[in-house]
């Protein structure tokens, strides 16, 4: 597909300057440190089951929208900063985000055509699988039974995942409104 | 569709995964094969420290309000118990130190070496870890403190569990009803020694090496054979709950339930290993 040069260099300006958009990334940044702050609540017993993986709703969400920011290597750093804040195995978190990162990075431009509200039931394999491979590891690794509990938190998951990225869509209109 | 992908450059998202999928399946086999990757943890842990302890704040300020209202008639009655306990114990510390006496008179009489008291240091627990995989314990006390991983960990009631990560400023204890988690114990009743081995989300133990006719009796207690040189010998572990005997099989299926209050333990106490007990660094002043 052939573009006129003026529409390139029109189309260039403008990416640049969303990038160099300082406001957009701290809205990114603080949306990616409050999940990780929630991350860091003291969970425990049954709410541990339930709890949501925060960052990676987060994430998901700006996979979705600004891929060129938030790249595979935030899946695969975050995953590890999850590792850490669960003292579980290391590695195992930051696996299943890269994966979860490149599935949603792949299919965001068919998920984009829907509403947000209309991408959840696409998010839903991507939140379940990101669960079943931490599952499928722990259980390699330590052996015993898998702990299927965990994939119960996909519940939680599901119900975050509407008000979080609506939360962040308006937000991000907003910010859009605003900017000159 | 955004100019990047008119002009995407580096490598494509397929070998980016590849790469990524890559360093994590190195990291998890580094750290469950050879334990190796404990310095990525501390020093992440450093990181996350400060926001870690600004999240636990919520729950430290409730637990705080709830001390400091507790009703005169609970303190009444949490003092009268500890004034029991005390005379009950003194009466006991004094019973163990005359023991004492006369068991390394004997040992110094047969030619063995008399035993010493190990070291040990007061740590707090500050949450029961965010970990659904496994039950693990997080203290407030790390290698600043002098904490080594391998270390017991036992409270009022019995042995807890082992360090497994030590950060600058916390430790992570592997309780004793992890899975795959195994103490050379013996049974008090007998002096027959075995191996009892953690059995995971259910919060038990069991002995999986006792022979299908075992001497064993359901209320038995299970202490460590301290045999491994990594627990001192006699500290509480289990109490037997259920017995299970099958001709069909080598051996029983023992289940215990441990003594320790590993749910609802506030204060531990970090033991230090025989076999390190002449080379350690740890002080007793909080003994």
């Amino acid at each position: 597909m052939l573009i006129h040069p003026n529409l390139a260099a029109r189309m260039i300006s403008q990416h640049d300057r969303v990038l160099r958009d300082p406001s957009h990334s701290r809205l990114i940044w603080a949306s990616v440190i409050v999940a990780y702050f929630l991350t860091l609540l003291p969970w425990g017993g049954w709410a541990l089951i339930i709890e949501p993986n925060w960052l990676l709703i987060v994430l998901i969400h700006w996979w979705l929208r600004e891929p060129w920011r938030v790249g595979q290597s935030a899946g695969f750093f975050g995953g590890l900063m999850v590792d850490i804040a669960q003292t579980g195995i290391l590695g195992v978190s930051a696996l299943s985000f890269s994966i979860a990162g490149w599935l949603t990075i792949k299919f965001r431009t068919r998920m984009l055509a829907f509403s947000p509200v209309a991408q959840t039931p696409q998010i839903l394999p991507i939140l379940f699988g990101t669960r079943l491979i931490c599952v499928l590891t722990e259980w390699l690794c330590q052996g015993g039974t898998p702990n299927w509990w965990v994939l119960i938190g996909c519940a939680s998951d599901f119900a975050v995942w509407i008000p979080v990225t609506l939360l962040l869509h308006q937000q991000d209109l907003r910010r859009s409104h605003s900017s000159p | 569709m955004s100019t990047r992908e008119f002009f995407q450059r580096g490598p494509s998202p397929l070998v980016r995964l590849a790469f990524f999928c890559a360093f994590s399946v190195a990291l998890i086999i580094l750290d469950t094969r050879y334990h190796s990757v404990g310095f990525i943890r501390a020093a992440l842990n450093i990181l996350i420290y400060p926001a870690e302890q600004v999240a636990h704040l919520p729950v430290y300020l409730f637990e705080q309000s709830t001390e400091f209202f507790s009703s005169q008639s609970e303190l009444r009655a949490s003092n009268e118990r500890l004034n029991h306990q005390l005379i009950v114990f003194s009466e006991r510390a004094a019973q163990s130190a005359s023991l004492e006496r006369e068991l390394n008179e004997l040992r110094k009489l047969n030619d063995l070496p008399s035993r010493s008291k190990l070291p040990s240091i007061l740590a707090e627990v500050r949450h029961g870890g965010r970990n659904p995989y496994s039950a693990k314990l997080i203290l407030d006390r790390g290698s600043q403190a002098g904490l080594i991983e391998g270390q017991p960990v036992m409270d009022t009631e019995g042995l807890v569990g082992q360090i497994t990560h030590v950060s600058p400023m916390s430790a992570e204890v592997t309780l004793v009803t992890e899975q795959n988690q195994q103490i050379p114990v013996r049974i008090l009743r007998n002096g027959l020694r075995t191996l009892s081995e953690g059995d995971g989300s259910s919060g038990t133990l069991s002995l999986p090496f006792l022979p299908e006719g075992a001497d064993i009796q359901t209320g038995d207690q299970i202490v460590t054979s301290g045999i491994d040189g990594t627990y001192p010998e006699g500290l509480p572990v289990a109490v037997v709950l259920h017995i299970e005997r099958s001709s069909s099989r080598v051996f029983a299926r023992v289940t215990c339930t441990p003594v320790a209050g590993i749910s609802r333990g506030h204060y531990v106490l970090v033991l230090t290993p025989p076999k390190n007990a002449d080379s350690s660094k740890l002080g007793s002043k909080d003994d």
